[in-house]
């Protein structure tokens, strides 16, 4: 964005400074300027686009993970067969995915965390003896 | 260039390095061996699928057993556990198996999946009670064996950005070490919940194929593509060297580099835990044996060739490794699907 504003203050120094006296010059200088706020326009819908679905996709994935995991420990509440590494996992799993900068994506750390989100999630995939694909294809089925 | 040729000849004279025995064992590449913890059995691996077991007969070393049925692919690794009452194999086709050996026989009592693709090596930790796998998936992955034979997935961790090479464990302290073609070395340590990577060792310019600890796991050695053999010294906090730790994590530092000795890629290093004598295996065919220099200073160590062997195998050597109970004992494998035993002579 900055180097797009400052390209603009260059076109329009160099406006000031070459001779103004020819139209030619002025119409072709006055449509650059149209054209950077034209292209500002469509790069910012197309950029949002591009961060809305990659929003989306992460927080569909977190969710997924999120409802995977709550659900199983209610569902093992009343169980006393479980193993205490089963229950272990999915709480760590929930600890991570509650840590996680939802609302803040400059955060350095969020594709870090997003990795060791999904490691965990293949730990307890593991040792619930699921196959490791269950949550890729069910990412796929809720993928809009 | 005169002396410099009379010292590697005297070298040559005083220390060579015997052919003992050649096992044509497998039809395709030998990729690993591994003595069993008593020293009397080698398991040997390859592309042809296959596990062997190596016995001795007499004077000869004989095929005990084939292991065929466990894998669909490329079998990349063997490890005995430390008791050499089980045997883990990985293979290219991303599963783990553990053999039972009962009786003599050996049974597949378990298959450990999850890695997304090929599995390139398996280790058991000092104690028996934990296996740590890693894969080019990029992941490593740290198994606890439970009473019941079980094997239970304790952590994955995603420290690599790349395929990882090879997992080991310190000698003594619960303290995982990988290698990847992310040119790192970083090591692993339980935290309250979870393991974490706590150490990131870099100085190679290329993969890192092999790692080793000493006999007191407070040294390191590394051999990469660069064609370098590195030597790690960890500092403990408060160390008298005065180098910078962090809480209550060691610092490891690169002390010394081995170059200019190997001309290609430096695929496999093994530190005798009786000697100290390093050995490298490499794709140049060539097997190098170093010996530290005697009262080197331990913060910029020596050491010395004392054997090269330059057309130790026909094809690259993918494993060297010392016999944990004989000193001079040597067994080599290479892509010509050869294992050779050798005798180190001082």
């Amino acid at each position: 964005m900055a180097s797009v504003s400052q390209f603009c203050a260059d076109a329009q120094s160099e406006n000031e400074s070459s001779s103004e006296s020819f139209s030619e010059q002025r119409s072709s200088n006055a449509e650059l300027g149209d054209g950077i706020r034209e292209g500002e326009k469509i790069g910012f819908v197309e950029g949002y686009r591009l961060g809305w679905e990659k929003g989306a996709a992460i927080g569909s994935e977190l969710g997924f993970y999120k409802g995977f995991a709550e659900t199983a420990l209610k569902e093992m509440e009343s169980k006393k067969n479980i193993k205490e590494r089963i229950r272990k996992s999915l709480r760590g799993l929930l600890l991570m995915l509650d840590a996680f900068p939802l609302t803040d994506p400059t955060d350095e750390q969020l594709f870090n965390q997003l990795e060791n989100i999904r490691s965990k999630f293949k730990q307890v995939s593991s040792v619930l003896g699921m196959s490791a694909d269950y949550g890729k294809t069910s990412e796929a089925a809720m993928s809009f | 260039m005169v002396i410099w040729t009379s010292m590697i000849w005297t070298n040559a004279i005083m220390c060579r390095l015997e052919e003992l025995c050649k096992l044509e064992a497998h039809q395709d590449r030998a990729w690993y061996v591994a003595w069993s913890p008593s020293g009397k059995l080698l398991a040997s691996c390859g592309g042809d699928k296959a596990i062997r077991i190596w016995g001795q007969e007499g004077d000869s070393w004989v095929c005990k057993s084939v292991l065929s049925d466990g894998h669909q692919r490329t079998v990349r690794r063997v490890a005995w556990s430390p008791c050499g009452n089980y045997l883990a194999s990985s293979s290219f086709d991303a599963t783990t198996t553990i053999w039972s050996r009962k009786g003599g026989e050996f049974e597949n009592i378990a298959t450990l999946e999850g890695h997304e693709n090929e599995v390139k090596c398996v280790a058991w930790a000092p104690n028996g009670s934990l296996l740590a796998t890693c894969s080019r998936d990029k992941s490593v992955w740290i198994w606890e064996v439970t009473e019941d034979e079980e094997f239970e997935c304790a952590s994955v961790l995603s420290a690599h950005s790349q395929d990882v090479k090879h997992v080991c464990w310190h000698p003594s302290k619960e303290i995982l070490a990988s290698c990847s073609y992310d040119d790192t070395i970083k090591l692993f340590k339980e935290e309250i919940d979870d393991w974490t990577c706590f150490n990131t060792l870099q100085s190679h310019s290329s993969t890192v194929w092999k790692i080793c600890f000493d006999v007191s796991g407070s040294r390191l050695v590394s051999c990469s593509d660069d064609k370098t053999v590195k030597i790690w010294q960890e500092y403990l906090p408060g160390n008298q060297e005065g180098v910078v730790t962090t809480g209550n994590d060691s610092a490891w530092k690169c002390v010394c580099t081995l170059s200019g000795y190997h001309h290609r890629v430096i695929y496999d290093v093994d530190w005798n835990h009786l000697t100290g004598l390093i050995v490298t295996g490499d794709g140049g065919d060539a097997i190098h044996i170093f010996e530290e220099e005697e009262g080197s200073d331990k913060n910029q160590p020596s050491f010395n060739l004392k054997v090269v062997v330059n057309k130790a195998h026909t094809q690259d050597v993918n494993c060297v490794t010392w016999n944990p109970k004989i000193p001079d004992l040597l067994a080599s494998c290479s892509d010509d699907g050869v294992i050779k035993l050798w005798k180190y002579h001082t």
